[in-house]
Parts: C-alpha cells; sequence; structure tokens
C-alpha cells in the first residue's frame, strides 16, 4: 500500500478517534507519525499542528455559530496562548529528540490517567471539544456566570500555548481545566471556548515549523485530509458507541505508545 | 433584524468554515496533482520554498497556509462585529491578538528566509 494511502488512514483513524473522544487529534497524531511512520518528532509536532488546526476550525464553527462558545472570553486568553506557543514552537526547535520525546511521553501519561480517572467517575472520559449545551454564554439562555481571576488565567493560557508550540498538541488539556476550575466558567462554556482558542494556538505554533522547512508536505498532505475526513466521520458516529469501550481501547492504545515514546526517550529505540 | 451577539457568532463560524473547507480542498488537490505528476517529493521544506516551486507541492503549502491564516481572519471578523456593538476594548484586544498572530508568522518567514 502507498505510504500516502497509509498516512491518510492513519490520520482518519487519529480524526475520528479524536472526533469521539472530545480531543484534538494531536496526542494520537504526533506518536503515530513519529514511531509508526519514523518521521522525526519535529515533523511530526508541526503536521499535527496544522491537522489540529482543521478539526478546531471545522469544531469551532459549530460551536460559535450556536453560541456555546464565550468568543469574548477566547479572544482575551488567546493573547496568552499565541505568546505561548511562538515561545514553545521556538525552544522545541533548540531541544534534543529524546527530550521531546520524553516530554510526549510525560504528556501521554497523564492524558491517560485523566481520562481513565474521568470514565470512573462516570462522567466525561475527556474534555469533549465537541459537545453541545443549549446554555451559552452568547445564547438566548446564557448561564449566568462571571469569569473571575483573569490574569491568573491569562499565565495559565501562557503555560497552554507553551506546551501547544512544543508538542504539537490543541492545549485543552490545560485550557479547559483553566475555565472551568480557575475562571469558574460551565465545563462545556469551557470545552467550547478552548475548542474556538486551540485554532489561534496552533496557528501561532505551526508557523515556526512551516517557515523553519520542518514539514514534508507529502507527508502532511494525506494526514491533515484524513484527519479533516475522520473528524467529520467520528462526529458523526458520536453517541451510537459505547464511550466506555472506547476509553478502554484507547487507554490501551495510549499506555503501549507510552511505553515506546518512553522507550525513545531513553534511547532504546 | 440580527443583532450584534448573532451577527458575532454566524461572522466567525462563515470565516471559519470556508477557511477549513477552501484549505483542506487546496491540500487534498494539491496531493492529487502530485501524484498525477509523479517523482518524488521536496521533502521536508520551508513554506516559501512549496510556493515556489510550484505544481501540487504549491497547491499543498497554499492550503497549509490558508488554514493557518483562517483563525487570525476570525479574529477580525470578531473585532468589526465586537466594534459595531460597541465594545471597544474588546474589539481591541481581538485586533491586538490578531496582530500578535501576523508578527509571529512575519518572525517566523524572516527566520525562515535567513536560516
Amino acid at each position: 500500500m502507498p505510504t500516502e494511502l497509509l498516512l491518510a488512514l492513519s490520520g482518519l483513524l487519529a480524526g475520528a478517534f479524536g472526533a469521539l473522544l472530545g480531543l484534538g487529534g494531536g496526542i494520537l497524531i504526533v506518536p503515530i507519525l513519529s514511531l509508526g511512520f519514523g518521521i522525526p518528532i519535529a515533523s511530526a509536532v508541526g503536521t499535527s499542528l496544522v491537522c489540529v488546526i482543521a478539526t478546531s476550525t471545522g469544531g469551532a464553527a459549530v460551536n460559535v455559530a450556536a453560541g456555546r462558545a464565550d468568543v469574548r472570553l477566547g479572544i482575551s486568553l488567546g493573547a496568552g496562548t499565541v505568546v505561548g506557543a511562538v515561545t514553545g514552537a521556538i525552544i522545541a526547535g533548540l531541544l534534543p529528540e529524546r527530550l521531546l520525546a520524553g516530554l510526549f511521553a510525560a504528556l501521554l501519561a497523564y492524558t491517560t490517567v485523566a481520562m481513565l480517572r474521568g470514565s470512573r467517575g462516570g462522567g466525561d472520559p475527556t474534555p469533549d471539544e465537541s459537545s453541545s449545551d443549549p446554555a451559552a454564554p452568547d445564547g438566548p439562555r446564557a448561564p449566568a456566570y462571571r469569569g473571575t481571576h483573569l490574569p491568573a488565567a491569562v499565565g495559565g493560557s501562557f503555560v497552554a500555548g507553551n506546551v501547544s508550540g512544543l508538542l504539537g498538541i490543541g492545549g485543552g488539556v490545560v485550557t479547559v481545566p483553566l475555565i472551568h476550575l480557575v475562571m469558574r466558567a460551565p465545563m462545556r462554556v469551557a470545552v467550547a471556548t478552548s475548542n474556538f482558542m486551540i485554532g489561534l494556538t496552533a496557528a501561532a505554533g505551526a508557523y515556526a515549523y512551516l517557515f523553519r522547512g520542518d514539514i514534508d508536505p507529502r507527508e502532511a498532505a494525506p494526514v491533515v485530509v484524513g484527519v479533516a475526513a475522520g473528524a467529520a466521520i467520528g462526529a458523526r458516529l458520536s453517541g451510537r458507541i459505547r464511550a466506555s469501550w472506547l476509553v478502554i481501547l484507547f487507554a490501551g492504545v495510549m499506555v503501549y505508545v507510552t511505553v515506546q515514546m518512553a522507550r525513545r526517550a531513553l534511547g532504546l529505540v | 433584524m440580527e443583532g450584534p451577539q448573532e451577527e458575532l457568532g454566524r461572522g466567525i463560524a462563515a470565516v471559519l468554515r470556508i477557511g477549513t473547507v477552501v484549505a483542506v480542498v487546496a491540500i487534498a488537490g494539491g496531493l492529487v496533482i502530485a501524484s498525477v505528476a509523479g517523482g518524488p517529493g521536496p521533502g521536508p521544506s520551508a513554506l516559501t520554498e512549496l510556493l515556489r516551486l510550484g505544481g501540487g507541492d504549491a497547491f499543498i503549502g497554499a492550503g497549509m497556509l490558508a488554514l493557518t491564516l483562517t483563525p487570525p481572519a476570525a479574529l477580525v471578523v470578531a473585532a468589526f462585529a465586537l466594534r459595531r456593538a460597541g465594545e471597544r476594548s474588546r474589539a481591541v484586544t481581538a485586533v491586538a491578538v490578531f496582530m500578535l498572530l501576523i508578527a509571529s508568522l512575519v518572525a517566523a518567514a524572516l527566520i525562515g528566509a535567513a536560516s
């Protein structure tokens, strides 16, 4: 099978899984490209950021039109994530491959544990970036909440951007808890707002990778197309597949990928 | 008549939707053109180099650029809508974030060209 087709299928799988589990997809794309196709991590991270923009803008278009996302808050926090993402992308270009692999292994381990804990608690396994809520900050049934601790949240969003630019993920693992727990916004508003912010964050990080010449167009193109198609398919399938099965399957894959990434960090593969 | 809130949401959503579709179509089209033309790919290349190459790889590069420009374009629409709604400070924030994104693009292009 041609490599382009395999890359497109991998992107399709990552996009569908991401949409079903409420992830941007970057957490899957980087290990798939790096471990499965032997693509250098810097290139995998750059490709992942471009893919993450596609999934974010597609989902955010729906959330913003329906008034689920707090656009004003997203723009305010966007200043922090944009600066953070640029910083992260610059730092990534200076770090050795093994250190990046180690950082990514730590991120994977954290995400897996958080997902399993959320699942056991009976709540959403992960922040659902495509979930809907009729009560929205800009909508006619807006929930009565007032964002608090804005300066702290802008500082936290810098960290989210930094992680995004460094490791090629959307940064939702940081921004959703930040908006929900620090700013006291309802969970679904936090998820929708984070989804809107991810596009801004990933774009800021992607410029460094695109202009530095880290991305191979023939490798990136099939993945981006696959991820966009997979995200649309996953969104349609969500609700028809039991989330608990997906979480168990996904956790198994994540544990395997974490171990492989850790082995790469230690120079064992 | 459409209120400022609805105008803000609809405007941003339209830009995000159109930008995503245009970018993904350009990338897919570029991949098809490159496959039909055959030959080896350019390998990891800077965006400016891809656009200079022409053919399918240039389409892929243009598509990726369009995708990365979609979120900043949504900020421009947001800034205009917020200004019309009388939220001047929020409009200024949107413009400031837009300027940060454009500055990061220009800086990345200059650093990439110099290296």
